[in-house]
């Protein structure tokens, strides 16, 4: 589940899921909803991410900045996750993924909210009554 | 003497528009806040920007106080409109203390024409401006893509770049803060995704709260400074407000986690991990200064580009010649940066890493960087509001030097989220509205409009007036909007 949080000069993400691989395409749905609010995405491209972190929070943060280098460098829109796998040993984290998404159009796509960077603010995921639960807020 | 309470803290009131913070517990140097007592108010109130002043002033090696200017508000790490000063030698420098849009900045030109000239001609104008600088979010293609040689160039040599390449003239390098450039830049620390995201948008707005606005100078406070500056009532001057772009928030982004990781390195005891910082002196402050000042060149590069397209459109669309149209700079400021700087602490100079973000520098009459032809009345301070209302300009005083680094306000700061502007907005025919009220506007998407509408703002004139009473810097002109173009 996600929840978008708007502040004064701030907005960002409310995530719960049971798990950390639910959490982070629970974080990719949230970044969607924010940025392109209910515009329509066809998923007729595939693309497959693969990043790696020193911490689960880093490795949100890079996962989210990986779906906004795709929209603003290479105008590609995520529109899914098929697949995604998170990984630990003692000092790395590791994301593995399969995504979908289709060229940016102007015409359906409008961007909403222009993400400048995913932050630390605040970030902390954690287990709290059998659920992992963050929040994350981005720079706009 | 007045104190109000920030949770156990006291803030207290030493004149009409200053306010400290004591040290205490882990802060190395007081608060000093710049605010009349109801925006104090407003400010314990609202957010936790307080709390940001309290946390900067803990920073290894900071000098005398840790500063926000009245345009205060939350930010991440340091609070927008928070100036901190470290010693170069013990002191740190944090990217919490510049932001994510490195030398995000300000740039104001002037023109022979009156409003009255132009109004014929008004609509047309905005959309040629609007068709010759690209807006939105991803802009790009105002000119070619950069070659990685291109590129390492611009980094290097920030407007002078642009000057060699037919975008400019010397005046604007004369009329740029550190004639737009940081020499400390150093490209090779720019990683290849900050390159990426920077390398087809150089001469492009952006998104969000940036604006290229065609404005009338509406009232003078001080002829003799207006007429130093070149202005004159009535007349048509363009306001620029942008910044470094996808380069700039890449280059943040990614100095965050290395300076993140040299905190815990030298053991740095931080309150808020946003503060991330490293000894100036170590390798890896010194990779970080490389690299911003690189994206602040970028920056510059960026406005003067956008002000050599916007100088075509003006000639295109009006027809006139150069000369009649007195197309030249006021003076471009960056308000997200960190500098090193020579200021007076304990009665001897001493160089320091002045953090500015979300203030202006604001030298005074006299000061060897305020440029020549303004040495007699001071840097100019530009200090935009929302597009429906005023911006100002502003002239640096001595007091500055001695008070706040140099530095003043930026600003108006958001008053109302940008959900709920566009809530409010619902239904409303805002071009419409803004139209009636004298200003034509073009924007990529409807919905940027309806965020940045005038009443999502602060009023910048109570800002204004609290660093004119408070001596930092002097008021000069106001100007309104009649033409703006947006993301």
């Amino acid at each position: 589940m996600y929840k978008i949080i708007s502040h004064t000069a701030d907005i960002g993400l409310e995530l719960e899921a049971p798990d950390l691989v639910s959490l982070f395409k629970e974080a990719a749905k949230g970044w969607k909803a924010l940025v392109f609010e209910d515009a329509e995405i066809y998923p007729q491209e595939k693309k497959a991410v693969t990043l790696a972190a020193a911490s689960p929070e880093e490795l949100l943060v890079n996962w989210l900045s990986e779906l906004n280098y795709y929209l603003t460098v290479h105008y590609w829109v995520y529109a899914e996750t098929v697949e995604l796998r998170v990984e630990s040993n003692s000092e790395t984290w590791r994301l593995q993924a399969n995504i979908r998404g289709e060229p940016f159009d102007e015409d359906r796509h409008y961007i909403y909210f222009d993400i400048k960077a995913v932050t630390f603010h605040q970030l902390k995921i954690e287990r709290r009554d059998g659920k992992m639960k963050v929040r994350i807020f981005f720079d706009i | 003497m007045n104190t109000l309470k920030f949770n156990d803290m006291d803030v207290v009131q030493v004149n009409e528009v200053t306010w400290m913070i004591p040290a205490v517990r882990n802060m190395r140097v007081p608060g000093k806040v710049y605010a009349s007592r109801k925006m104090m108010e407003q400010i314990i109130k609202e957010d936790e920007s307080l709390k940001q002043v309290i946390n900067v002033a803990t920073l290894p090696g900071i000098q005398k106080y840790s500063l926000a200017m009245p345009d205060i508000h939350w930010g991440y790490g340091f609070p927008i409109g928070g100036v901190a000063a470290t010693d170069v030698d013990e002191g740190v420098i944090s990217p919490g203390g510049v932001g994510y849009d490195i030398n995000c900045g300000v740039r104001m030109v002037r023109t022979n024409l009156t409003h009255g000239e132009l109004k014929p001609q008004l609509e047309k104008l905005v959309q040629s401006l609007f068709d010759h600088v690209p807006t939105g979010v991803g802009s790009h293609g105002a000119i070619a893509k950069l070659s990685k040689k291109e590129m390492n160039r611009v980094l290097e040599k920030g407007a002078r770049w642009c000057v060699e390449n037919g975008y400019g003239s010397e005046n604007d390098l004369e009329c740029t803060e550190e004639n737009g450039c940081l020499t400390m830049a150093d490209p090779e620390q720019v990683s290849n995704r900050a390159r990426e995201r920077g390398d087809t948008q150089l001469g492009t707005l952006g998104s969000g709260n940036h604006f290229l606005e065609l404005q009338v100078v509406e009232e003078i406070f001080d002829t003799e400074t207006a007429e130093a500056l070149g202005l004159f009532p009535g007349q048509i001057v363009m306001m620029i407000h942008c910044g470094s772009r996808g380069l700039g928030h890449q280059v943040c982004d990614d100095y965050l986690k290395v300076l993140s990781h040299a905190t815990q390195k030298y053991g740095i005891r931080l309150p808020d991990p946003q503060l991330a910082c490293a000894p100036i002196r170590s390798p890896e402050g010194q990779r970080y200064l490389g690299a911003m000042a690189a994206a602040a060149n970028f920056a510059w590069a960026n406005r003067q580009v956008i002000m050599h397209q916007a100088k075509q459109s003006f000639l295109k669309t009006l027809g006139i010649s150069e000369r009649d149209l007195g197309f030249s700079l006021i003076y471009d400021v960056c308000h997200n940066i960190a500098k090193v700087e020579t200021h007076d602490v304990d009665g001897a100079p001493k160089k320091v890493c002045v953090h500015r973000k979300g203030a202006t520098r604001a030298f005074p009459p006299g000061h060897p960087l305020t440029p020549a032809k303004y040495r007699s009345v001071g840097q100019p301070v530009l200090i935009p509001g929302d597009m429906g209302r005023y911006s100002y300009i502003a002239v640096g005083q001595q007091p500055a030097m001695e008070e706040s680094f140099g530095s003043s306000c930026h600003g108006a700061g958001r008053v109302k989220s940008r959900h709920k502007a566009k809530k409010e907005a619902r239904g409303r025919d805002l071009l419409e509205e803004m139209r009636r009220m004298g200003v034509v506007v073009r924007a990529r998407g409807m919905r940027t409009v309806a965020e940045e509408m005038p009443a999502a703002y602060k009023d910048v004139s109570q800002v204004v007036e609290v660093m004119h009473k408070a001596g930092i810097s002097k008021k000069v002109a106001k100007m309104v909007p009649v033409g703006v173009i947006k993301g």
